[in-house]
């Protein structure tokens, strides 16, 4: 997962263009997103709702995707592929870390 | 080939007149010989050198048969020989011997030529003399000059000695052990006589020339290492027709051997007899074919045969007894038959008429031709070792019998004592049965009365009466839990615990309690204690419980200073080893402390600090001794720190390995907090840590403008204000939305009137603040945040314990429910109780009645007490399955009410198919709450 | 006994001759075996056929091997028959086999088989397959009804298959064998070896050339089966599908000509190219390059904006395609579900739709079902938005109604370029 960059700028403008502006108002939509999702995903979790967990994951991935965020994408798929094999264990360690890929991603925007 | 000719130094002795000379195998002439010499052997040599240098030139000189012999011999042998003097044509008699040897690696001889000492005497090279040489006979031969009779006998003899006209033969000289060459005389030979011998010596010799008497007779002679052997020496005289003595001959033989042997065999002759006469032992013989009987003198002395009496049978049987004459008898006919053994036992009678044991053995066998023709045995008084077998067997019945009574007595004790044992855990469970019967009446009635309308006085009374039931049972408790451990039969459990949990549950205990005697509970837990580890909760609460209990009971707050209890739970990373931790508990007090004396005995049972302090301060004295040994129990230690009038401190020290437990993300996963206010020390930084640790975003915020806190989820507020209506307007002044949660850190006794006015925030008690309430912060929209309270310290919660009837069930319809209770007073108790929560129920007062009444009606619920007459719960609980069984019904929840609460019941339980079980005493909202588990479902079993 | 007449040959090159009053098992066995075969009792009968006929092999199964011995004897002498090339099989009872089995190592007779009680009748067929390549008696007389040799089933050919690729590992390696030695210049052993091996080795590519030329055989039937099955699979899809240019276009999967039977096929027609790159490389990247625009920004304008609908249920990428659509004049009309999707569809004139298949409720793949159910809306381009790679899906996707798709998030171009060509091809139509 380390080998994956947790943010990659380039996907945005290549869907949006150079608008500075724009981009940070998506990023900053995007971190907005990110919380209710990631409650909502360990919500799920805890009352064992897989599918739910699958369908809030896919949903964030999209964005994720399209902002850039990388790292978080492909832990999110992961999160999908755990909740459809029904693997509670590692579900749960991806969940508590995609928190801290969401906290890298942050800080990449800041930057 | 050729052999080159090398000059070899000969050995020319002259003294001994013995040549040494080197010849090849083949015969060749190998050494120098010099020309001019006048020794007959080089002259001959010379000689026939001139005629062939290759010739075989040994051969030649001693004859091709000699060469032969001599070369076989010493090749074939491998070691030096010697062939007899041989006749060499022209220079006399040689003795020849020869040393097989290498030159240049191709086989030679060395050959020694020694002129054959006859200097005197006859040649003899007859036939007798080859023959006694080949047999190892020594040959003799002197010659008289003289007629010897002539002389006295003595200088006969002393002639004889030294007369030099006498041949020795080489083999005489040999097995005498004198040098061949050497000519010797019988003077020689008489020197080294053995001087015993000596005499004989001259007899026989004398006697033989005077007397003609046969000369042959042994006698010692000493060898060259002085050893003596002895030698057959024998001779006869030779005389002319005249009757002249010429001469005399004969042979020396060695016959050290055969002596030896002889004298071997004589000795362990000797040695037989004197063994057998001195064992007593008894050797007879008896030849079949002849019949005739043979016996020693010891045979005679045990079977009482007159020493005349010899060669019958009867003779040597006539004082046997009759019986085992016939045994005897058989004994031998069979011996004879399988040619095998004799083996009886026979009684003789003695010269005194007392009869003796006398054991007969004996061998049968055969002679050439395979006839049984002999017996040989022994016979022995067997009598004296008779009467100590008897002794022997005599003592060990005596001794099988001692122990065997001693194993007896033994398991008398052993049993007495165990069931001493099972009566004292008779006694305390029946005890604690016993009590808690009327106890679970108390606490009933006193839990009922509390529902009625009541003063403030009343209520006080009713509650102290309460609590005073209640302590009593925790009292018995204690005791049951002493013995347990005391006899080894306490059990631990090992689940998955939470630490945070346990610590949270036993200090909410002592809240209210410490509450109202204003003494300050402080708590301190580390953030790094393990989420969960594998411990008995129950044990674990337990020792807690303790320690606090007596803290809270030895502080006091008075003008001086203020009360305080401070615990803290800590993880001791020095000790830690991967999942193993050592978790350390510390409970400390500023209360009236201890001396050294009481340090030293405060974990024995029954000890307080002093007699007065039970009157004071209550308690059992149980506590600590108990905790000391759950503690042990446990792999952990406890210390004790105190100083008079300061106060103490008790460190518990626990190895706890941590464990997975497979549970939930915590509720406030991925949520964004932001910390307001403030509370002690770094309380702030801990609550933010913990918080994380449950996956929050945390932020702590110090300024509150409107704006920062927008974006915030969850906000927290550590109050700061001193009573209620400051901490109301710090709530009211957060610049919050309906859409945020609040969560208020505050003093407890604030808790419920702040809840009236804020129904929808989380309030946290902070006196003290504990790291499980924090777990229960969640984002839901109903607050139902409820502490894990015990029955009789908080006071608030019973009362809001909801008791309300769950269905409208009255007396009119039939009762779902069977109560089985034997105890009037606990039958009218529980029908009250239920009553209460508005269910009616019919009552069987034994299993009996009780089975019957389940038989003919339909219940939803059954409950029974589980010691009852006639039929037991459990048997009462076996009955009603199989019962149900047959009528393929549903089963039925039966719930058991126990009363002395040990391990092994609840198996029992479960075992004879209850469903559940609630132990006395019993109060109401336990009762309702197990109704409303089962009464509208049916078991699962 | 008899002999199926209707399939007894006039000139048997096989002939058993017996001596039993009942059947002879080995008989039907080997009558069922091959036509070129007739039975007979020892008798007149028999020494006639073996005149008439001249057999090539024959079979002989009298009482005893003894028996059989001396008849063939009495033929031969007696009746100075046999004068041609031929073999002779002694048939036997099970406790003479060891005598038979002398007989035979001795060279009088070919081989043996024990046809009374009959223990193997591959056995017996075995033998009379060996002796007619020996004899080269011709093949169909011997092969009607052999259904055993063709019937191998799965595994053996896989098993097959892999000593054939064995043997192609062994004549590679001989190969390089052969040329290391060459470049060695071993010169002392080097042509010796040469010359032993190179009949070897020729040997052995001979035989990896006949499993191979099976091999690939086998593969072109498997690929003109296949080519059939997508021709027709694509025809159940509408042509204009036919427009997906974000496909790379190397149609160039490597099959090797097999020996025979290639029909003169269609050019593959473009829906197959799709399927082929879905398996090869579903990479959007390897689009057309920039300069190779097929739709003319601009040049085709319409007189009202086209009306694109997005159904997306992350508003963050529904806005930014929204964005970007409506960058390029577009109107763009939002749906964040299925459900909603379905509504909007009769409000307003859909140009063209962009849709997220996963979704939660009413996924993608079923609102397009629903979409195409409605009327007159086949011709609505529908475009699926998806993270997905699976070519599975691709199929299924087609095969529900869908024209197209587009891999998330793409680029701004990308997602240009596929509406226009999209709607171009709607135009064309």
């Amino acid at each position: 997962m380390s080998e994956i960059p947790i943010y990659d700028p380039e996907v945005l403008v290549s869907l949006i263009g150079d608008d500075q502006p724009l981009i940070e108002e998506y990023k900053k939509e995007f971190v907005k997103q990110c919380v209710p999702t990631l409650r909502g995903i360990a919500a799920a979790f805890n009352k064992n709702e897989n599918t739910e967990v699958k369908d809030q994951a896919h949903y964030l991935k999209t964005s994720a995707k399209a902002i850039g965020a990388m790292r978080c994408a492909a832990r999110l798929q992961k999160i999908e592929d755990c909740a459809l094999s029904d693997d509670r264990v590692s579900l749960k360690q991806h969940i508590t870390l995609l928190q801290n890929d969401i906290r890298d991603v942050k800080k990449e925007f800041i930057k | 080939m050729s052999y080159e000719k090398q000059t070899i130094p000969v050995r020319y002795d002259q003294k001994d007149e013995t040549i040494c000379l080197l010849f090849s195998y083949h015969g060749n002439l190998l050494s120098d010989v010099p020309t001019d010499t006048s020794h007959p052997i080089y002259q001959a040599l010379n000689l026939q050198l001139e005629n062939s240098v290759d010739a075989n030139l040994l051969s030649d000189l001693i004859g091709y048969e000699n060469f032969e012999k001599l070369r076989q011999a010493s090749w074939n042998f491998g070691k030096p020989c010697s062939i007899p003097p041989c006749f060499i044509e022209h220079y006399g008699n040689w003795d020849i011997s020869c040393y097989p040897t290498k030159l240049n690696d191709t086989a030679s001889i060395l050959v020694n030529f020694t002129p054959s000492s006859i200097t005197t005497g006859t040649q003899l090279k007859n036939s007798f003399q080859i023959a006694a040489d080949a047999t190892g006979i020594g040959v003799w031969d002197i010659r008289f000059i003289d007629d010897p009779r002539s002389l006295t006998e003595s200088e006969c003899f002393t002639n004889l000695l030294d007369n030099h006209f006498i041949f020795f033969s080489q083999v005489a000289k040999q097995i005498l052990g004198i040098e061949i060459n050497k000519p010797i005389t019988w003077r020689t030979i008489w020197d080294r006589i053995h001087p015993d011998d000596q005499v004989t010596f001259e007899q026989f010799f004398t006697a033989n020339i005077f007397y003609d008497i046969r000369l042959n007779f042994d006698c010692r002679i000493a060898d060259m290492q002085n050893q003596y052997k002895w030698y057959t020496i024998r001779g006869q005289t030779l005389t002319d027709q005249s009757g002249l003595l010429l001469r005399m001959s004969g042979s020396l033989i060695e016959c050290t051997e055969q002596k030896e042997m002889i004298h071997s065999v004589v000795e362990a002759e000797n040695t037989k007899k004197l063994a057998l006469e001195a064992s007593g032992i008894g050797v007879w013989t008896g030849n079949l074919d002849s019949g005739y009987w043979q016996w020693d003198n010891n045979v005679k002395r045990i079977m009482n045969i007159e020493s005349a009496s010899v060669g019958k049978l009867q003779d040597w049987t006539q004082y046997i007894h009759p019986d085992d004459f016939i045994e005897l008898k058989k004994g031998l006919n069979q011996a004879i038959a399988e040619l095998g053994q004799l083996s009886v036992e026979v009684r003789v009678k003695d010269k005194t008429r007392q009869y003796k044991y006398v054991h007969i053995k004996g061998n049968v066998t055969t002679d050439v031709i395979s006839k049984v023709n002999r017996i040989d045995g022994i016979c022995h008084d067997t009598t004296a070792h008779r009467i100590a077998e008897k002794r022997m067997s005599e003592l060990n019945e005596a001794l099988e019998k001692t122990v065997k009574k001693r194993t007896m007595e033994l398991i008398q004790a052993r049993d007495l004592a165990e069931s001493g044992s099972m009566a004292k855990s008779n006694f305390l469970a029946m005890m604690s049965h016993e009590i808690r019967t009327p106890m679970n009446g108390v606490i009933g009635a006193l839990d009922l009365v509390e529902n009625t309308p009541l003063n403030a006085e009343q209520n006080d009374l009713i509650e102290t009466a309460k609590t005073s039931a209640l302590n009593l049972v925790d009292i018995l408790n204690d005791i049951l839990d002493l013995n347990k451990i005391e006899a080894g039969k306490m059990e631990l459990e090992f689940i998955p615990v939470s630490i945070s949990a346990t610590v949270d549950n036993v200090i909410n205990m002592f809240t209210a309690i410490s509450e109202s005697k204003n003494v300050e509970l402080r708590l301190e837990e580390d953030n790094a204690l393990p989420d969960w580890v594998n411990t008995d909760p129950v044990r674990l609460r337990q020792i807690l419980i303790n320690f606090i209990s007596n803290a809270v009971k030895f502080s006091s707050t008075n003008n001086e200073k203020k009360g305080i209890v401070s615990v803290t739970a800590k993880v001791d990373q020095q000790h830690s080893l991967g999942q193993q931790k050592s978790i350390v508990f510390t409970v400390s007090d500023n209360g009236i402390g201890m001396d050294k004396k009481t340090v030293e005995r405060l974990f024995t049972p029954f000890t307080q600090a002093e007699a007065s302090t039970t009157r004071k301060y209550g308690g059992t004295g149980l506590g600590l001794a108990i905790c000391a040994r759950l503690c042990e129990m446990l792999g952990g230690q406890i210390e004790v720190q105190s100083e008079v009038g300061e106060g103490s401190t008790f460190t518990i020290r626990l190895p706890l390995w941590e464990t997975s437990h497979d549970s939930d993300l915590s509720a406030i996963f991925g949520v964004n907090v932001a910390i307001i206010g403030a509370l002690e020390e770094n309380k702030v930084q801990w609550l933010k840590t913990r918080l994380e640790q449950l996956n929050a975003d945390v932020s702590i915020v110090s300024n509150i403008t409107n704006d920062t806190l927008s974006d915030y989820e969850m906000i927290i507020l550590l109050a700061t204000g001193q009573n209620e209506s400051e901490i109301d307007k710090e709530l009211s002044d957060l610049p919050v939305t309906e859409a945020q949660k609040i969560v208020l850190v505050c003093p407890r006794q604030f808790k419920q009137s702040l809840w009236a006015k804020h129904p929808s925030i989380q309030i946290l008690a902070n006196n003290p603040l504990t790291r499980y309430s924090l777990e229960k912060i969640n984002m839901k929209d109903t607050q139902v945040i409820t502490e894990n309270t015990p029955h009789h310290t908080e006071k608030i919660v019973n009362k809001a314990v909801d008791k309300t009837p769950i269905a409208e069930n009255l007396t009119n319809s039939p009762s779902t429910i069977l109560l089985v209770e034997d105890n009037p007073l606990n039958q009218k108790l529980l029908l009250k109780q239920l009553s209460v929560i508005g269910y009616s129920a019919d009552v069987a007062s034994d299993g009996e009645i009780g089975l019957q009444l389940f038989s003919e009606n339909q219940y939803k619920i059954v409950f029974t007490d589980c010691h009852m007459p006639k039929m037991d719960g459990y048997t009462l609980s076996k009955n009603i399955r199989a019962f149900e069984k047959e009528h393929n019904t549903a089963p039925v929840p039966i719930i058991a009410i126990t009363g002395a609460a040990m391990t092994g019941d609840k198996e029992k339980c479960i075992e004879s198919g209850m469903s559940d079980f609630l132990s006395k005493p019993i109060e109401t909202h336990k009762l309702k709450e197990m109704v409303e588990k089962w009464h509208e479902r049916n078991s699962d079993l | 006994m008899t002999v199926k007449s209707a399939l007894a040959s006039r000139h048997p090159q096989v002939l058993l001759i017996h001596d039993r009053e009942l059947e002879s098992g080995a008989a039907v066995i080997i009558s069922q075996h091959m036509e070129d075969f007739r039975a007979f009792k020892a008798g007149d009968d028999s020494i006639k056929a073996v005149k008439e006929y001249q057999p090539k092999i024959l079979l002989l199964e009298m009482n005893s091997v003894k028996d059989s011995i001396q008849y063939y004897v009495s033929l031969v002498k007696e009746h100075n028959l046999l004068t041609h090339p031929h073999q002779v099989v002694l048939l036997c009872t099970n406790k003479e086999a060891g005598l038979a089995y002398a007989v035979c190592a001795k060279g009088t007779f070919y081989d043996y088989f024990v046809s009374r009680p009959i223990y193997e009748k591959f056995r017996l067929k075995s033998i009379l397959n060996n002796l007619s390549k020996l004899l080269a008696i011709q093949e169909d007389a011997t092969q009607i009804n052999d259904t055993y040799v063709n019937a191998l089933d799965g595994d053996i050919n896989s098993l097959v298959d892999e000593v054939n690729s064995f043997q192609e590992n062994i004549k590679n390696q001989i190969d390089n064998c052969r040329s290391v030695l060459v470049n060695q210049g071993n010169h002392s052993g080097g042509e010796d070896i040469e010359e032993v091996l190179s009949p070897l080795i020729s040997q052995i590519e001979d035989e990896v050339h006949k499993s191979l030329a099976n091999f690939l055989d086998n593969l072109g039937k498997q690929k003109l089966s296949n080519i059939k099955h997508k021709k027709n699979l694509s025809k159940s899809v509408s042509s204009e599908c036919k427009f997906i240019k974000d496909i790379p276009d190397d149609g160039n999967i490597e099959l090797p000509q097999a020996s025979s039977g290639a029909e003169a096929e269609d050019d593959m027609p473009t829906d197959d190219m799709l399927l082929e790159a879905a398996d090869d490389n579903l990479e959007a990247e390897k689009l057309l390059a920039d300069n190779v625009l097929l739709g003319d920004e601009g040049v085709i304008e319409k007189k009202s904006p086209k009306k694109i609908m997005v159904v997306e249920d992350n508003h963050i990428y529904r806005d930014m395609i929204k964005k970007i659509l409506i960058g390029h004049k577009y109107e763009v009309i939002e749906a964040s579900n299925g459900m909603e999707a379905i509504k909007q569809l009769n409000k307003h004139k859909l140009d063209l739709v962009l849709m997220d298949l996963f979704m939660p409720e009413l996924d993608g793949l079923n609102t397009t079902k629903q979409f195409r159910k409605h009327s007159g809306k086949k011709d609505l381009p529908i475009l699926a938005l998806t993270g997905n790679k699976n070519k599975d899906l691709v199929v299924k996707w087609v095969s529900s109604g869908i024209n197209g798709y587009i891999m998330k998030p793409s680029s701004k171009e990308k997602i240009i370029q596929a509406v226009e060509e999209a709607l171009d091809k709607i135009k064309k139509n």
